[in-house]
């Protein structure tokens, strides 16, 4: 049928024909739906039996634990700090600007409306109660749905009208890949984002630092996380700061790393005692995800599922994830050695190193966003200087800069830009070896 | 010609000429605008301290002569030492010390130390207050986010306590972040503000919108956590510091008693 | 009459020092957060880049070759001194946002590159308007990116505000990165997009 419907239309796409500057759109579609039509022809190179389209589906897929984890934490976050603030009702105000309006939360309203039509629907009861009932569980997850879908839905809307304009003008095909920034995007934006500031975000990261290079596969920057930059430092207000993690009106509730950044393991050591719970437990909370932050960022856990995907599948490189986990532990160590001989007294460098690995987007980074093929290195000898780079920077920002509290994303930006050039070197350095072998 | 124009000594008197004549021009130029740009100077800093005593309007035109003459007339320039609270000298002999400058002198200065974390080492002994009939002009000088960030926190003269007027003039602070301290929105929401609570500097910028009716809370500028509390410590630091001569000049009425 | 002309508006469009040449970049950076000090510095550069031209075509059969660079430095080097003189005593908030870079201009590609690669060749009348047809490219640039900063980044023109912000109780919610450097960068990158979208000769291979 569906089958039927594709050839049916397929002419009218056809050079010449009305709709004809839509055809990478069909094809697109076509082509998603089926296997495409147009075999190799000639003598062609197999390297394996891994294309782009499976790549990208690989991905996803170990992008999946974490999605629906940033759906159950978001709710989960939410009902927990309203009950430590002894709110009982969902808040929500109108808002009174057209601003407000633009960023209008309405998750509140719904939810509040979704709790009494559920009533009394036995294990399907929504309830916003922190319990460990099945019922509270599906709760924060729905919560949290509300809020990541929205998200989702305007940057791949959004995204895909751009990559569809490019493809049209440029008369080539669209590529899989904005799928998977559509959806790493959203994972690293807090909830409470406004909608339209992720439309200019997400134009920002298609059209500048992707198209204008080429499209996909010729970005030196990771589209998502470039994105992400642009929206940091267009709209820092929505983007740091105490209020915005958990979507609470007039509660704050910071991330852990920002406790860090101003207290150091005593930031830490107070986080672990409000939540009732020592040291050690609290690590292992964070461990799992379960503290404020970025939509996907949080769980370490579905980032290791993640990894181990990629890596088996051979997607990632595990090169790069293990240097940039090896450069992050000996700067850590570095600067804790600092802190606990006395030479720097700012509580910050005083963190313990395992303490780094759970707090804000390190593993999300590492796994999802520096291993990304396109913009990383791609000699083997490259990817352990491009992740031992990225390690560093991270470390330097999170201990040495007090204006931003998390140095993931700028330092995975950092190490996009040097990868080519760390390619190069590379290579020349293996071309002149070879020489002198051959002389 | 190439041979001729290229040769030594026609290189030594290109050169010597060009010099001569540029530098007669820049010298000129030089010692003709000098009145001007030191009277710009003078305006600017004038200008920042009548706004603090409330004796100019934000954006208000003023000559430098006005500037001069109502400063002459309006304002009383003292010298006070910090630790005992009693103003020094006045007028003239006041105007003369630097307090940034003594800040920098070993022996003139005194090391910072205490809560507050101003991000500087050292003040001067003395410092500069401007009284007029309604108000006393503090001076206050810290380090933001990025850098020092200089400006005044004006008090009324009766109560010693409300704030009337707190601006800074100079500083780097990102724009748009923290660089709202120079947002007059923001600095009027000091005005009416209580400094002290007893003896203790007290108010303070609080994260987020303030209370309408809380007398020490001044609303957070979004995004500028950092900022703020650099902010917080120049004025807490400075309140704490003028406290001795606040308390000194309640007790004389403003009389200069040696 | 065509012929001065030209020289005059070709720098502007058809052989833009910033677009096409990718001079001065150092400085539209650093001064076009709002258009009161891009305007200045447009007209300091204007001026500095025409006179000094003129002054260097005029000496330029006397100059010799081994010097001619520092004899060119020296002048120009002289022009900015006394620009930013009669900035600080005749606009001195301006000249206090403009800091350093009035004396910056030195160092700025295009007031160099116009006297070595034209003045040195050129007659003094024909050299002083490319001065000012350069020195109005480089305005052209610093102006669009400059209103589009402030506009965008603080929601004002000139000073006047034409959206309310956030901060000041209205609606606009201003565009952080604008404040930034980088989006000049951004801004003149899309510039030159466009400019060559309309002049595809202008593309390099």
């Amino acid at each position: 049928m569906l089958r039927y419907i594709m050839d049916k239309i397929a002419p009218l796409f056809d050079k010449g024909k009305l709709l004809h500057p839509l055809y990478p759109a069909y094809d697109a579609i076509d082509t998603f739906l089926y296997t495409p039509k147009s075999t190799a022809q000639g003598s062609v190179h197999v390297r394996d039996s891994l294309c782009l389209k499976r790549t990208m589906t690989t991905v996803m897929i170990a992008l999946v634990p974490c999605v629906l984890f940033a759906m159950f934490n978001t709710g989960y976050q939410t009902f927990e700090l309203m009950n430590a603030n002894g709110i009982t009702k969902l808040p929500s105000q109108m808002p009174e600007t057209l601003l407000g309006w633009l960023s209008f939360h309405w998750q509140p309203w719904l939810m509040t409306y979704l709790l009494s039509w559920t009533e009394g629907w036995g294990p399907l009861a929504l309830t916003i109660t922190p319990d460990v009932s099945f019922n509270y569980f599906l709760t924060c997850f729905v919560y949290g749905a509300l809020y990541f879908f929205p998200i989702y839905i305007v940057t791949f809307v959004v995204g895909i009208l751009w990559e569809l304009l490019f493809a049209s003008v440029r008369g080539h095909e669209i590529n899989e890949g904005f799928f998977v920034t559509s959806l790493l995007f959203p994972l690293t934006l807090p909830a409470t984002i406004p909608l339209w500031q992720v439309a200019i975000a997400i134009t920002f990261g298609v059209v500048v630092a992707k198209e204008i290079f080429g499209g996909t596969g010729r970005n030196f920057l990771n589209p998502a996380l470039a994105a992400r930059a642009f929206l940091f430092f267009t709209f820092a207000t929505q983007m740091s700061g105490a209020t915005i993690w958990v979507p609470v009106d007039g509660v704050s509730a910071a991330t852990p790393l920002s406790y860090v950044q101003t207290d150091g393991m005593a930031g830490i050591q107070m986080l672990a005692e409000q939540n009732g719970m020592t040291e050690m437990q609290y690590w292992f909370w964070s461990l799992i995800g379960l503290i404020p932050g970025s939509l996907g960022e949080t769980s370490v856990v579905c980032c290791v599922f993640g990894a181990a995907l990629l890596v088996y599948t051979g997607i990632g490189s595990w090169r790069i994830m293990v240097s940039i986990l090896g450069m992050t532990l000996i700067s850590s160590f570095f600067f804790y050695f600092l802190y606990a001989t006395g030479q720097v007294s700012a509580p910050v460098y005083g963190v313990h190193p395992h303490w780094q690995f759970v707090l804000g987007g390190l593993a999300f980074g590492l796994v999802f966003m520096a291993t990304d093929p396109v913009t990383g290195s791609m000699t083997y000898k490259g990817q352990f200087i491009y992740g031992a780079l990225i390690g560093l920077v991270i470390m330097v920002i999170r201990a040495t800069n007090s204006a931003y509290p998390e140095g993931v994303m700028l330092a995975i930006l950092v190490g996009n830009c040097c990868a080519p050039l760390i390619d190069y070197f590379i290579v020349q350095a293996n071309i002149k070896r070879r020489e002198l072998r051959n002389v | 010609m190439s041979s001729k124009k290229d040769s030594t000594f026609q290189t030594f008197l290109v050169a010597f000429l060009t010099c001569a004549v540029c530098g007669v021009f820049v010298s000129t130029a030089a010692v003709m605008l000098r009145p001007l740009q030191v009277e710009n100077q003078e305006l600017f800093k004038n200008k920042n301290i009548l706004l603090a005593c409330g004796l100019l309007e934000r954006g208000e035109k003023i000559s430098a002569q006005k500037c001069r003459e109502i400063l002459d007339k309006e304002v009383r320039v003292l010298k006070v030492d910090f630790a005992t609270g009693k103003i020094v000298a006045e007028g003239a002999e006041a105007l003369k010390y630097d307090e940034r400058l003594a800040a920098k002198t070993p022996g003139q200065n005194v090391s910072i130390s205490g809560p507050y974390k101003l991000g500087l080492t050292s003040r001067g002994r003395f410092g500069t207050v401007y009284a007029t009939k309604d108000r006393v002009v503090l001076p206050i000088v810290g380090k933001g986010l990025w850098s020092v960030m200089s400006g005044f926190i004006a008090l009324d003269s009766e109560s010693l306590n409300t704030v009337e007027c707190l601006l800074f003039y100079d500083h780097a602070e990102t724009a748009g972040l923290g660089g709202e301290i120079e947002n007059p929105r923001w600095q009027n929401a000091w005005v009416g503000k209580s400094a002290f609570e007893g003896n203790t500097p007290k108010i303070h910028v609080i994260k987020g919108v303030a209370p309408k009716d809380s007398p020490f809370e001044v609303d957070g500028i979004s995004g500028s956590t950092l900022t703020c509390n650099g902010v917080n410590a120049t004025v807490g630091y400075w309140l704490s510091q003028y406290r001795p001569f606040l308390t000194k000049y309640a007790e004389n009425k403003g009389e200069n008693v040696q | 009459m065509k012929k001065y002309y030209d020289i005059l508006f070709a720098p502007i469009f058809k052989n833009n020092p910033v677009a096409l040449q990718v001079l001065g970049i150092c400085s539209a950076l650093a001064v076009t957060t709002k258009l009161e000090t891009a305007l200045t510095m447009s007209l300091a550069v204007t001026f500095v880049t025409a006179f000094s031209c003129m002054a260097v075509s005029s000496i330029r059969k006397f100059i010799p070759d081994s010097i001619r660079m520092i004899v060119q430095m020296i002048i120009i080097a002289s022009f900015v001194i006394m620009v930013d003189l009669v900035l600080k005593a005749r606009a001195y908030e301006i000249s206090r946002q403009l800091s350093v870079f009035v004396g910056l201009i030195i160092t700025n590609c295009i007031v160099m590159g116009r006297a070595e690669a034209y003045a040195m060749k050129n007659p003094p009348v024909e050299s002083f308007l490319d001065g000012i047809g350069n020195g109005l490219g480089y305005s052209l640039v610093l102006l669009v990116v400059a209103a589009i900063r402030e506009l965008v980044g603080s929601g004002k023109l000139f000073g006047q505000t034409i959206f309310l912000t956030v901060n000041d109780g209205g609606w606009y919610q201003p565009w952080g990165i604008m404040l930034l450097a980088p989006s000049a960068f951004f801004l003149i990158g899309f510039f030159i997009w466009v400019l060559r979208t309309f002049r595809p000769e202008q593309i390099e291979e």
